[in-house]
């Protein structure tokens, strides 16, 4: 016994499996839930507390919290606080930029005196470009109706209230 | 909230001292929940208003991090001593069921 206690591998194998590795795979875990999270701070001050012998397992148990209700925090965090303002950029563009594209070819048409199968790949199109437009409006109706539900839920108490 | 075997555990466990500071991993030695299972069910009891959470003051601790504690609200002190009430006849109740197949 006291010369496996001796060998150094052994003394490596104990630090690393009882020392490092509970501890860095806890503080890769936390990493799961979002930023200024406060089961964040809380697991790894936690983690100091529980007996050296037991800690592989401890962490073992807490990577599945990280992984399950970290994930699910992290998109309920990008849900509250996500960019929309971007998102109904986009949208808007795609509103200027979607008729005035249309217009331009049926101009175009109109010009040359296009074959008849051009016309009617042109109405397909057109009729497209009118089905995505009014899935755009919906989209950017959907996008301010979250903007003004996030402000609502802005004072979230899961968030930034951790240790000083 | 689903009154699960965990959450009764949780409830007396945090019952024994009402009017105290509870952290998660005597908590967790107390009611003999695994950390898995706690860090939810404190989650589900902050977001009903049960518990209010608070961190220790850095100035009065030294080499290692300030901990999360939790205390009972005076509406979580009535669910869940109600809760921790029922524990006794809940575990007779599955001891029976149990005994009689």
């Amino acid at each position: 016994m006291t010369e496996l206690l001796a060998d150094p591998r052994t003394v490596l194998v104990v630090a690393l499996t009882f020392g490092f590795a509970p501890r860095v795979i806890l503080h890769l875990a936390v990493r799961l839930y979002p930023q200024g999270h406060d089961r964040r701070a809380e697991l790894i001050a936690e983690a100091e507390i529980v007996p050296f012998h037991k800690r592989p397992v401890w962490v073992a148990d807490v990577l599945a919290v990280c992984i399950f209700e970290g994930l699910s925090e992290r998109a309920r965090y990008r849900r509250l606080h996500g960019n929309t303002a971007g998102m109904v950029r986009v949208l808007t563009l795609i509103q200027i930029g979607l008729p005035l594209s249309v217009i331009g070819m049926w101009v175009v048409n109109l010009a040359d005196d296009q074959h008849p199968s051009s016309w009617l790949e042109l109405c397909g199109l057109t009729f497209l470009s009118a089905a995505l437009l009014l899935l755009t409006r919906s989209s950017i109706r959907e996008a301010r109706n979250l903007e003004r539900r996030r402000r609502a839920l802005a004072e979230d108490s899961h968030y930034d209230s951790g240790p000083d | 909230m689903r009154r699960t075997d965990a959450l009764i555990a949780v409830a007396v466990a945090l019952m024994e001292e009402p009017m105290g500071k509870h952290w998660g991993y005597q908590l967790s030695k107390q009611s003999h929940i695994r950390s898995g299972v706690l860090y939810p069910i404190l989650t589900r009891l902050l977001d009903a208003g049960w518990l209010t959470d608070g961190w220790e003051d850095p100035s009065t601790i030294e080499g290692r991090p300030p901990r999360r504690y939790y205390e009972l609200t005076d509406r979580g002190r009535v669910e869940l001593g109600t809760l921790a009430q029922e524990a006794p006849i809940r575990n007779l109740g599955l001891r029976l069921g149990g005994a009689l197949g």
